[in-house]
C-alpha cells in the first residue's frame, strides 16, 4: 500500500497549495482611491486634473466651440459632417455626437472637482494652499454648471462622489437650480481665490492660466446677468474692474493667437499648446493616458477650405454688419480682419492670395479669428487637430461690456457709455457719445446687441445673447434672424437648448428629454 | 508550497521522463534465481528458469544460439541479472504477460515495434493462424489490428487484408479492431485460416464520449452532450474550429464575418453572458482560456463533444458557464512510423456585389439632395461648372474585389511501441484576402507543429503534449486619426465614382476626393490597404504535462499541469500621404506594442471506480488553481520620413513615448463528482463545486455550485416491452448551477487614481510658454458589490435508436436561467466617469427545443449517411440591474420581458406629399414634403424619441443543419445545408447607403422622391437629413433567415491494392469542394450571416465582412 499512501499524501500536499493568499492580487499599474488624498501634492495634481476636462473634444478642444458658434447668426455650417452641419439648423440628433460630447466632458469635470472639494480638506497641509486648491475646484465646478445650465438647460447635479452602483442616478434639476449651484460655487471660490498666482506662495507661484478671484467674480456676474440680477451682476463686474489689473490689448487681434497668451486682458483662459504633453491628439472622453497632447482643434474644423476643413464659417450678416460703421479716421473696423477672410484684392489666406485659391467672384468669407493664419502654411501642418491658441473664455472686454448692460438694465444708460467706447476705442471708432448720443434704455440695447456682435464675433457669445434676451421668443426678432442667417428657418421652440443625450435619459430614469427635443 | 512558475520546469521534466521511458520487465525479470548447472545446451537452463519463475521465453534459436553450452551458479539472484549473464549485451528481454521476449537490442529498443510476434521458430508449439480481412462490401481492409486477447501478442493486416500469426494455443481469442468498423472477438478453435468480414459500424451509441476530467459511453450520459461528426467538419476549410461548427450540433449557433484571421461568436444554447459567449474549449483535457480555437489546426482533431447542460459541464465550473468544446486531438497508435500528408488549395471569391450607383446617377442624387437642402451643386456634380467630372467612373467593387487564395498543408508522424506512443504534426495554413491591397490587405498565416507523447508502465502513467503556433494576421486598417466606424466593406461601399483608384499627383498615388469641388468624405480603401501596415503577430506555446497513478486498481490519481503562453505583436505603421482631404497625414505614425499572455494551470484528482453486483459507481474529488498573467508594453513615434525605416531611432524622438501594463488574476476551486449506473438501468451524476475567484472583493469571491442529472435506460428494463423497432430509448433530465467571473477586468471591484489627468499653465502672467501640469484623480467607478453570476439549468430529453440504432433521434427541451449577470449597461453620462463599470447588471432566460437525428444505411456498395439537427432558442430578460433600466444598442433595446437586443426605432408610415400632410400630421419639426412619415407611437401629437418602438427580433427562432453522406465503390460525396429562421437584421449598410447625402449610394435610392414621382417609399436625398429619414427605422429592418447550401465535396479514393503496388502509398483520397455555394435568402446585403456584436446589437450588420465563396482541391495520403 506504500504507492497508496504516497498517492494521497501527494494529493494532500497540492490541494494545500489552492490557498486563499493567493486570491488577493492588488494591481501594480495603478495607486487606489483608499490610498489617495494624503499629502499637499496629491491635493494639487488632483485639483490641476479638475482643468483638465477643459480641453477634451466635447470642451474647448472642439464641440464646444461648434455648439457655442454655429448656431449664432455669426457662424453658418456647410460641413459634411452631419454633426456640425446640423448644430446651427437645430436639426441634432439626440443621440448623436455633438450632443453627447460637450455634455460627458462638462459632468467629468463635475466629477473630478466633486472629489477636490470632497477629499482635499481632510489633508492636513498649508492652510493657503488648500483654500486655493478649493478654490479652483469650485470655481471649476461653477463652470461645468454654468455651460450645463446655459446650453443643456435642465440637468442632474451631483455633488457628491458615487460608491457604488446605487449612486449613479442623480435627478434631473430645472434650469433656474442649476445656475443656483454655479452662482454658489463661484460665490464660494472668491474669498479662496487670490487675485493673482504672481506672488502666492507655494508649488503654484507665479502660474498663469489658474483661476484667479477676478475670473470668479466674472462668472458670478455673467450668471447673475443671465438671471437678469442685474444690480448683483453689476456688483461683480465693478470689483473685477476695480481690481485694476485687467486693460484691453491695444492689438485686438492680440487675443486670438499663440503669442500673447494670458495677456492683460485675459481673465480666465484656457491653455492649450502644440509641444507641451504627449503626441497623440486628447479628444477623451476616454481615461487619459501620458500620449495625449494638449492640443485644440477648432482652428482645423473651422479654418478655411483648402488650408483646414472649413466645418464652420463666419455669415455674410455678420460681415455686412463690419461695414455699417467706418474708424473714425475712415478705414475698416479692424475686428473684420481679425475675425475673418474675406474678398479684398490685398486680403491673403495663409500667406496665398484669396482671389487665386477662391476666384474673385468668389464672395465666400471664412474663419481668421483663432486660426493660425501667418504663422503656419495651413492647419494640417505640421498635424491636423494640433493648434495650441488658447481660447480666451473670459476677456476683459466681456466685464466691460455687461457691465454697461448691467448700468443700462438698471435705467443708468448714460453711465453705461465710457464702458463701450473702452472697447470700441480699441477698434478705432468714434466716441459713442458723439455718435448715438441720448440713446433710450431700447436704443441701448440694440447698440450693445451691435457691439457686442462685433467685438465677439465667433467666440460663442452670440447665441447666448440671443437666448437670454429672448429674441426667439419675439416674433420680429425671429424673423429678422432667420433674415441674416437661414440656419434660423429650422428652429423649433425649446430647441434653442441642446438636447440632453439620449443615452443620458437612457441609462438614468430620473431624466426627461428637454421640451421641443 | 509550490509556485507556479515551476510549471514550464516541471514540463520539461515529465517531458524528459517520457522520452526516457524504457519498457524493460518488472515483476518476472526481478524474481529471485537459485539455480546451479553445468556445461548444459542454453535451452535447457532456459527450461529450468522457466520452472523457477512460471514465465515461458519466447526467442529465436539462432538469436540466442540455443545449441551453446553454458554454465551457472547463482544464488538468490534476480532474473534479468542471470540473464544478462547468460545472453550477449545486444539482446534485450521484455516481459509480456507470463512471456518473457528475448530480441535483438535494435528492435526492442526502437519505440515504433507494436505487437510482440512470436517468431516462427520458437522452440514451443505455438499455433500458426492466418485470414483475410475485408468489409461488407468485400474490399480487403488494411491496417487492421489482430491481438490475442489478454496479451500483447499481435499483428496487423497487410494491403490484401490478410494477416498471418502465431498464437499461444487454440483456445486463444483474437481481438479484431478497426477504427470505423465494428470490432469482433474470434476463437482460434480449429480453425487455421479465417475469413473475417467487418461492418461498418452504423451507430454510435456504443462510441466513448469525452466528458470533464473522464469518459463514458453514449449510452450511459446523463448529461446534455452532443457528438461532432468531426468527418464533416474537416471538410469545412477555416483555420478556426469553432468556425467549423457552425450547423453541426444542435443548440450551437456561430455567426461570423469572412476576414481572414477574424474571430466568430459562438453561443450554446444562447445568450448565456453579457460578456463572454464563447464556450471554454479543451483540448486534450486542457482548459484553454485564451482564445482557444483560433491556434489550432482543424486536422488534429479526433472528435469533439459539445457539453451543453450544468452537469456535463461542472466539472470545469466557472468557465463552462457558456458551455464547453471538447477537442480531443489524434494520438499515436502502436505501430511502426506512420506518414501522411493532407493539403487543400482554394480560390475564394466574393460571392455578391451590391448594386450601387455609378457615376451619373451618383451625380444625379447627389445634385437633389445639394438642391433640396438649398445648397449651389458641388461644383464636380454641375454639369455647368468647368470642374464637372464625367471622364471617371469607378466601380469600387471591381475595383477592390479579387480573388484570395486558401492553402493548408498538414503532415503527421505517428507511432508507437507498447507503452509508449507518440504523434508528431506540422500544419501550415495560409490564407488571403478578396479584397485587394498592399501590405494592409487583408491575410492570415499560420504555422503549427504539435507533438505528444504518451506512455504507461506499471502505476504510473504519464504524458505530454506540446504545441508551438506562429501566425500572422494582417489587420484591416484604419488611419489612426479616424478610427473605423463599421468596417472596409462600408467605405469601399460609400467611395464615389467620380474619384479614380491611383492618382499621381497625390502623394501616395492614390486617388481621393476634393474638399471644394466633390465634398464627399470617403475612404480610398484600395489606397489605404497599400499605404498602411497593421498586423498582429501571436507566438503561442501550449504545453501540458500529466502523470497518472494508479496504487490500487480503479483508483487514480491525476496530476495535470498546464502552461499557455502567447506572446503578442500589434503593430501599426501610416506613412504620409493624401487620400483626399479628409484623409490627408502630413506626419507619418508608427506604434509597435508587445505582450503576452500566459495561463497556468494545476488541477489534482482523485478517482475511484467499482463495480459490486449491478452497482457501478465512479467518485472523483480534485482542486485547481489557475493563474493569468498579462502584461503589455506599447511604443509610439511619428514623424518618420521616406523612404520609411521603421525603426524607434529613425522618427521624432520628442514625439516617442511608451506606456504599458500588467496583471494577473487566480482562481481556485474545489471539485467533486459521483456517478451511480445500477444495471445500466439507472444512472445519477451530482457534481459540487466550490470557486474563489480574485476577481472579486473578499467578501464576494467565494461561490458554491452543485447539479444533478439522471438517465434512465427504459430499453435495458425488462418488465417493458417496446416495439421492435425500437432498439434503444432512453430519458434523462438534469438541474444545477454554475458559477461565471468570466470578464475581462481584473480588479473591477477597485477604484484607482489616474496620474495622466494632467493639464498646462503658462509660466507667469502674459506667457506663452507653457509647461505640463500634473494631474491625478480618480476617473474611474466601480461597483465594489460586484459577485458571481449563476447560471441555473434545467434540461429533460429523450434519446431513441430504432432499426438496430442505425437510426438515432434525440430530442431534448432546456430552461437556461442567468442570474446576476455580469455587464457594463451604460450608467449615467452625469455620473462623470470614463467607464462603464461592471455590475451584477441582468437576468436573463433561454429556452428552446433541440432535435438531432443521424441515420446510416447500406445497400450493396452504396452507403448512406444522414446527419440533421435543429434547435429554437426563446430569450426572455428577467431583471436589468437594481432599477430595471433598459439597455440601448445600435437600434435596440434590452428591456425587461423581451429579448436581448431586441430590434428598436421609428415606423416609417410613408411619405408626406405635401405641406398640407405635414401640418395634418404630429409635430415633426423640420419635416417636409418628401419626408419619411413617422408614427406617433405614444399619441402625444409631437415625433420624438419616444416614439420608437420594437420592430423585430434579432435572434433567429430556429437554427438547422443537414449533413448528407454517400459513398459508391471509392467514391464518396458530401452535402452540407445550414441555415436559421425568424430573426431580422438591421442592414446598417444598407442605411448608409440610403442616407442619400454625400457618399455613395445604392440604386434603390434612384427612386427617389419628387413632387412629380411620389409613388414611391424612399424619401427625397436632402444634405443634413433634418426630418432624420436616415434615422433608426423599419426601414432598414430586413429579414435575416437563410438556407445556404454551405459544403459540397467529392472525394475518390484510390484502391489500395493499386497503391501498394507503388511501394509509398498506402492510402491515397483526393477531393474537390466547394463551400458557401449558395444562399437563399431576401437579405439586401452581402451576407446574411453576419458579424456583430453579438449583444445588445446582435442584429446590427455595419458591413461585416462577407463570407467568401471557396472552391478548393485537397488530397490526402499516407505512406
Amino acid at each position: 500500500m506504500k504507492p497508496l499512501l504516497l498517492t494521497i499524501s501527494i494529493g494532500c500536499i497540492l490541494a494545500a497549495v489552492s490557498c486563499n493568499k493567493q486570491l488577493q492580487q492588488t494591481n501594480p499599474n495603478q495607486q487606489t482611491a483608499q490610498t489617495f488624498w494624503t499629502t499637499a501634492a496629491e491635493a494639487l495634481d488632483a485639483g490641476n486634473s479638475v482643468y483638465g476636462s477643459l480641453i477634451l473634444d466635447g470642451s474647448y478642444m472642439r464641440f464646444s466651440h461648434v455648439v457655442l458658434n454655429t448656431r449664432g447668426d455669426d457662424a453658418t455650417s456647410n460641413s459634411p459632417w452631419n454633426e456640425i452641419y446640423n448644430c446651427g439648423k437645430f436639426a441634432l440628433d439626440v443621440n448623436g455626437f455633438a450632443a453627447q460630447a460637450p455634455f460627458t466632458a462638462y459632468y467629468q469635470g463635475v466629477f473630478r472637482a466633486n472629489q477636490v472639494i470632497e477629499n482635499v480638506p481632510k489633508i492636513s497641509m498649508d492652510t493657503a494652499l488648500r483654500n486655493r486648491i478649493l478654490g479652483q475646484a469650485y470655481f471649476l465646478r461653477g463652470l461645468y454648471f454654468f455651460h450645463l445650465a446655459s446650453i443643456y438647460r435642465n440637468v442632474p447635479i451631483p455633488l457628491t462622489v458615487a460608491q457604488s452602483s446605487a449612486g449613479f442616478y442623480v435627478h434631473q434639476s430645472p434650469q433656474d437650480s442649476v445656475y443656483a449651484q454655479a452662482m454658489s460655487d463661484f460665490q464660494t471660490a472668491i474669498p479662496l481665490l487670490p487675485v493673482s498666482y504672481a506672488n502666492v506662495t507655494g508649488p503654484d507661484q507665479n502660474q498663469a492660466g489658474r483661476a484667479t478671484k477676478g475670473a470668479a467674480m466674472a462668472f458670478l456676474g455673467k450668471t447673475l446677468l443671465f438671471n437678469k440680477q442685474y444690480s448683483q451682476a453689476a456688483q461683480q463686474f465693478l470689483g473685477v474692474i476695480n481690481l485694476g489689473i485687467y486693460s484691453l490689448t491695444p492689438n485686438y487681434h492680440d487675443n486670438f493667437t499663440e503669442q500673447d497668451e494670458n495677456n492683460q486682458e485675459s481673465i480666465f483662459e484656457v491653455q492649450f499648446s502644440r509641444t507641451v504633453g504627449g503626441t497623440a491628439d486628447g479628444w477623451g472622453p476616454g481615461d487619459p493616458d501620458p500620449t495625449w497632447g494638449k492640443y485644440e482643434a477648432r482652428a482645423v474644423t473651422f479654418g478655411p477650405r483648402n488650408f483646414a476643413y472649413g466645418d464652420v464659417q463666419p455669415t455674410k450678416a455678420l460681415y455686412y454688419e463690419f461695414l455699417q460703421e467706418k474708424t473714425a479716421n475712415d478705414s475698416t473696423d479692424p475686428r473684420l480682419y481679425a475675425t475673418m477672410f474675406y474678398n479684398t484684392n490685398w486680403m491673403t489666406v495663409y500667406g496665398q492670395p484669396f482671389q487665386s485659391v477662391y476666384g474673385a467672384a468668389d464672395s465666400e468669407v471664412f474663419c481668421r479669428k483663432y486660426e493660425n493664419d501667418g504663422f503656419y502654411p495651413n492647419e494640417f501642418t505640421p498635424a491636423a487637430f494640433q493648434s495650441g491658441i488658447n481660447y480666451r473664455m473670459m476677456r476683459y472686454a466681456d466685464v466691460l461690456l455687461y457691465y454697461a448692460e448691467c448700468l443700462n438694465e438698471l435705467g443708468q444708460t448714460s453711465q453705461a457709455y465710457p464702458y463701450i467706447q473702452q472697447v470700441r476705442a480699441r477698434a478705432g471708432l468714434a466716441d459713442l457719445a458723439v455718435v448715438h448720443p441720448n440713446l433710450t434704455q431700447a436704443q441701448m440695447r440694440d447698440q450693445l446687441a451691435h457691439e457686442r456682435f462685433l467685438e465677439f464675433g465667433l467666440e460663442g457669445r452670440r447665441f447666448e445673447d440671443i437666448v437670454r434676451w429672448g429674441w426667439l421668443q419675439d416674433p420680429t426678432k425671429l424673423a429678422w434672424l432667420q433674415a441674416r442667417d437661414p440656419e434660423f428657418n429650422t428652429y423649433f421652440p425649446g430647441r434653442e437648448y441642446m438636447p440632453i443625450p439620449l443615452a443620458e435619459i437612457q441609462a438614468n430614469l430620473g431624466v426627461q428629454q428637454n421640451p421641443g427635443w | 508550497m509550490i509556485k507556479l512558475s515551476l510549471i514550464p520546469l516541471l514540463l520539461v521534466f515529465f517531458a524528459l521522463c517520457a522520452y526516457a521511458g524504457d519498457s524493460s520487465g518488472q515483476r518476472l525479470l526481478d524474481k529471485k534465481i537459485t539455480l546451479k548447472m553445468s556445461d548444459q545446451e542454453i535451452r535447457t537452463v532456459f527450461t529450468e528458469l522457466e520452472k523457477q519463475c512460471q514465465a515461458r521465453f519466447v526467442y529465436s534459436p539462432e538469436l540466442i544460439g540455443a545449441s551453446r553450452h553454458v554454465s551457472l551458479d547463482v544464488r538468490d539472484k534476480e532474473l534479468y541479472k542471470v540473464l544478462s549473464e547468460l545472453l550477449p549485451d545486444d539482446i534485450v528481454y521484455e516481459q509480456v504477460n507470463n512471456y518473457i521476449i528475448l530480441s535483438k537490442k535494435a528492435a526492442a529498443r526502437s519505440i515504433y515495434p507494436i505487437y510482440v510476434m512470436i517468431p516462427d521458430n520458437s522452440p514451443y508449439a505455438f499455433v500458426k493462424v492466418g485470414g483475410k480481412i475485408i468489409g461488407s462490401s468485400g474490399q480487403p481492409l488494411e491496417g487492421v489490428s489482430v491481438v490475442v486477447k489478454g496479451t500483447s501478442i499481435g499483428t496487423t493486416s497487410d494491403a490484401n487484408g490478410e494477416f498471418s500469426l502465431n498464437v499461444p494455443d487454440r483456445q486463444s481469442i483474437l481481438v479484431i479492431s478497426y477504427i470505423g468498423y465494428e470490432g469482433q472477438e474470434i476463437k482460434v478453435g480449429d480453425q487455421n485460416y479465417l475469413d473475417i468480414t467487418l461492418k461498418a459500424v452504423n451507430s454510435t451509441l456504443n462510441d466513448v464520449v469525452v466528458v470533464g476530467y473522464g469518459t463514458v459511453k453514449k449510452a450511459d450520459l446523463t448529461g446534455s452532450v452532443g457528438v461532432v461528426n468531426v468527418g464533416n467538419v474537416e471538410k469545412v476549410a477555416t483555420y478556426d474550429v469553432a468556425r467549423s461548427l457552425q450547423g453541426q450540433v444542435a443548440g450551437i449557433s456561430v455567426q461570423g464575418s469572412g476576414e481572414p484571421g477574424s474571430f466568430v461568436n459562438i453561443k450554446i444554447r444562447g445568450i448565456s453572458s453579457l460578456n463572454d459567449n464563447n464556450p471554454l474549449f479543451v483540448i486534450d483535457g486542457v482548459p484553454i482560456v485564451n482564445e482557444a480555437p483560433y491556434d489550432f489546426p482543424i486536422d488534429d482533431i479526433e472528435s469533439i463533444q459539445v457539453l451543453k447542460d450544468a452537469s456535463a459541464g461542472a466539472i470545469y465550473g466557472s468557465r463552462a458557464a457558456a458551455g464547453v468544446i471538447i477537442i480531443t486531438t489524434k494520438k499515436g497508435k502502436a505501430g511502426p512510423l506512420k506518414l501522411s500528408y493532407s493539403a487543400y488549395l482554394g480560390a475564394q471569391n466574393m460571392p455578391k456585389k451590391l448594386p450601387l450607383t455609378n457615376r451619373q446617377q451618383y451625380q444625379q442624387i447627389t445634385d437633389a439632395a445639394e438642391t433640396n437642402a438649398g445648397l449651389p451643386l458641388a461644383a464636380a456634380n454641375d454639369p455647368s461648372s468647368p470642374q464637372y467630372i464625367s471622364n471617371i467612373n469607378t466601380n469600387w467593387q471591381d475595383a477592390a474585389f479579387k480573388t484570395g487564395i486558401i492553402e493548408n498543408h498538414n503532415l503527421n508522424f505517428s507511432g508507437g511501441s507498447l507503452n509508449t506512443s507518440y504523434s508528431v504534426s506540422l500544419n501550415y495554413f495560409d490564407n488571403t484576402a478578396t479584397v485587394r491591397g498592399g501590405p494592409g490587405e487583408p491575410s492570415y498565416n499560420r504555422y503549427n507543429v504539435n507533438a505528444s507523447i504518451q506512455s504507461h508502465q506499471g502505476i504510473l502513467a504519464f504524458g505530454g503534449r506540446f504545441t508551438f503556433t506562429q501566425s500572422h494576421k494582417q489587420n484591416i486598417t484604419y488611419p489612426h486619426l479616424h478610427p473605423n466606424i463599421g468596417n472596409e466593406i462600408v467605405d469601399l461601399d460609400r467611395a464615389i465614382p467620380t474619384v479614380p483608384v491611383y492618382d499621381s499627383s497625390r502623394q501616395g498615388g492614390f486617388g481621393g476626393t476634393n474638399e471644394t469641388t466633390q465634398k464627399a468624405i470617403m475612404l480610398n480603401i484600395i489606397g489605404m490597404n497599400n499605404l498602411m501596415d497593421s498586423y498582429s503577430k501571436r507566438d503561442r506555446f501550449l504545453g501540458n504535462s500529466w502523470l497518472e497513478l494508479e496504487p490500487v486498481k480503479n483508483l487514480k490519481y491525476r496530476l495535470n499541469l498546464v502552461y499557455d503562453r502567447t506572446e503578442t505583436r500589434d503593430f501599426f505603421f501610416e506613412p504620409q500621404y493624401d487620400l483626399g482631404w479628409y484623409y490627408t497625414n502630413a506626419t507619418s505614425y508608427l506604434t509597435d506594442s508587445h505582450g503576452d499572455q500566459s495561463t497556468a494551470l494545476m488541477e489534482n484528482t482523485l478517482s475511484y471506480k467499482f463495480t459490486a453486483g449491478r452497482h457501478r459507481l465512479e467518485l472523483l474529488a480534485g482542486t485547481t488553481y489557475e493563474e493569468d498573467d498579462q502584461q503589455n508594453i506599447t511604443g509610439l513615434e511619428s514623424g518618420f520620413t521616406s523612404p520609411y525605416y521603421l525603426s524607434f531611432n529613425n522618427g521624432n524622438s520628442t514625439t516617442a513615448s511608451i506606456t504599458s501594463f500588467e496583471q494577473k488574476a487566480t482562481m481556485d476551486s474545489y471539485l467533486g463528482r459521483v456517478n451511480y449506473n445500477y444495471d445500466d438501468r439507472y444512472l445519477i451524476t451530482f457534481n459540487g463545486r466550490r470557486d474563489g475567484s480574485s476577481k472579486f472583493s473578499p467578501e464576494h469571491r467565494w461561490g458554491n455550485f452543485g447539479s444533478v442529472a439522471g438517465a434512465w435506460n427504459v430499453s435495458n428494463e425488462k418488465f417493458i416491452h417496446l416495439p421492435d423497432v425500437i432498439s434503444f430509448l432512453k430519458l434523462r433530465g438534469g438541474y444545477g448551477t454554475l458559477g461565471n467571473q468570466n470578464f475581462p477586468s481584473y480588479y473591477g471591484y477597485t477604484t484607482y487614481i489616474n496620474n495622466n489627468a494632467s493639464y498646462l499653465f503658462a509660466t507667469g502672467a502674459n506667457s506663452s510658454n507653457q509647461y505640463l501640469a500634473p494631474g491625478s484623480i480618480q476617473t474611474q467607478v466601480a461597483d465594489p458589490t460586484l459577485k458571481w453570476e449563476t447560471k441555473i439549468t434545467s434540461d429533460v430529453a429523450l434519446d431513441f435508436g430504432f432499426f438496430n440504432n442505425s437510426l438515432l433521434f434525440t430530442a431534448e427541451y432546456f430552461v437556461n436561467t442567468d442570474k446576476d449577470l455580469i455587464a457594463q449597461p451604460p450608467i449615467p453620462i452625469s455620473v462623470g466617469a470614463t467607464n462603464t463599470p461592471y455590475v451584477n447588471a441582468a437576468s436573463i432566460r433561454n429556452s428552446g427545443f433541440e432535435f438531432s437525428v443521424s441515420w446510416k444505411k447500406t445497400m450493396g456498395r452504396f452507403n448512406l449517411s444522414v446527419d440533421a439537427n435543429a434547435h429554437t432558442l426563446k430569450n426572455r430578460v428577467l431583471q436589468l440591474g437594481g432599477t430595471n433600466d433598459p439597455i440601448y444598442g445600435n437600434e435596440s433595446k434590452t428591456e425587461v420581458g423581451h429579448e436581448v437586443g431586441q430590434i428598436y426605432g421609428y415606423v416609417d408610415q410613408g411619405i408626406f406629399q405635401s405641406t398640407a400632410d405635414v401640418q395634418k400630421h404630429a409635430i415633426q419639426p423640420n419635416a417636409a414634403p418628401g419626408d419619411i412619415i413617422f408614427k406617433d407611437v405614444d399619441g402625444n401629437d409631437t415625433i420624438n424619441a419616444l416614439d420608437q418602438t420594437y420592430l423585430g427580433s434579432a435572434i433567429p427562432k430556429l437554427y438547422y443543419g443537414l449533413n448528407l453522406g454517400l459513398t459508391y465503390a471509392s467514391f464518396d460525396l458530401t452535402l452540407f445545408f445550414e441555415g436559421n429562421a425568424g430573426n431580422k437584421i438591421v442592414n446598417g449598410l444598407y442605411q448608409t447607403l440610403m442616407a442619400g447625402q454625400y457618399t455613395n449610394h445604392y440604386i434603390d435610392e434612384l427612386n427617389y422622391w419628387t413632387p412629380t414621382h411620389t409613388n414611391t417609399n424612399v424619401p427625397r436625398p436632402i444634405i443634413g437629413d433634418p426630418n432624420g429619414n436616415d434615422g433608426p427605422s423599419n426601414r432598414w429592418v430586413q429579414n435575416g433567415s437563410y438556407v445556404k447550401w454551405q459544403n459540397a465535396e467529392l472525394g475518390y479514393t484510390f484502391p489500395a491494392k493499386k497503391l501498394h503496388a507503388t511501394h509509398i502509398f498506402s492510402s491515397a483520397r483526393v477531393y474537390i469542394s466547394g463551400q458557401n455555394l449558395l444562399t437563399f435568402s431576401g437579405y439586401k446585403g452581402y451576407d446574411p450571416d453576419i458579424a456583430s456584436d453579438g449583444l445588445f446589437s446582435r442584429g446590427f450588420d455595419y458591413g461585416s465582412f462577407p463570407n467568401p465563396r471557396t472552391y478548393m482541391f485537397g488530397l490526402q495520403v499516407g505512406f
